[in-house]
């Protein structure tokens, strides 16, 4: 199901085609360009990787200010966001671009809008973590970006769920590392 | 088999699997298939090869 999360697909959109199209890692194709700040830190392709991501920290007021730019024409092509899990996409925002759509955009949103947004669909809540997100718009621009959202992972119940489990199939490993006991075979007989 | 196979691959699998979860919660890694997918095999094959193994005795 296509969800359209307002807030949450600008900054989708920001993180993967808002970047250096000069960079190859980010961006796979195309001519994008652009920029994000993020408490004081902008964010280029090189946050392309576990160690160096982009970084939402877990604070309140936090807003995001993205530039964005392409060479190739925009217009009448259709774009979506994806959060990449075991390989499969899952679609955050989609959209669509009439004639004469522009090429440049820039603007400010709040954080705490898409994480607001998020509670609403999510029952846990936003899940901190460590977030494989890609996009594209049309074939003119596609690329990937990670994204650390932070925040205690033992600040919901995934991550003591997580924690449990984690010690239950530890036990389960021992207990398979047994020798399993030799059954006593009693001789018949008066 | 000297241990319990059957019950070291299914937890080395779920083992393998919250650990996966645990590095993705702390950042360490995200959930791309390598991790999903490798690591519950890992610890399968690994709760298999113990079982077959048994180095910790009996109770």
């Amino acid at each position: 199901m296509r969800r359209r999360w307002g807030a949450t697909g600008a900054v989708a959109v920001l993180l993967v085609l808002a970047v250096p199209g000069t960079a190859t890692a980010d961006v796979t194709t195309g001519t994008c360009t652009g920029t994000v700040t993020i408490a004081g830190n902008q964010y280029t392709p090189a946050n392309d990787s576990p160690s160096n991501p982009i970084v939402v920290p877990d604070e309140e007021g936090l807003v995001a200010a993205w530039t964005a730019s392409i060479a190739d024409d925009p217009s009448n092509l259709e774009g979506k966001i994806q959060i990449v899990i075991a390989g499969l996409g899952i679609t955050v925002a989609d959209w669509g671009t009439g004639p004469n759509a522009e090429r440049e955009a820039n603007g400010d949103y709040s954080i705490d809008e898409a994480r607001a947004e998020i509670e609403d669909v999510v029952p846990v809540g936003v899940i901190p973590g460590l977030y494989r997100v890609r996009g594209n718009h049309g074939t003119i621009c596609e690329g990937f970006a990670m994204v650390r959202i932070e925040g205690s992972p033992l600040g919901n119940v995934v991550g003591w769920v997580v924690v449990v489990g984690i010690v239950v199939s530890a036990g389960g490993l021992v207990t398979a590392f047994r020798s399993k006991p030799i059954p006593i075979i009693e001789k018949g007989g008066n | 088999m000297r241990g319990r196979p059957v019950l070291g691959a299914i937890a080395g699998l779920f083992f393998g699997l919250f650990v996966a979860l645990a590095l993705f919660l702390w950042g360490v890694r995200s959930l791309d298939p390598l991790t999903v997918y490798g690591l519950p095999l890992l610890f399968a094959v690994v709760g298999i090869a113990g079982a077959a193994w048994a180095p910790l005795g009996r109770r």
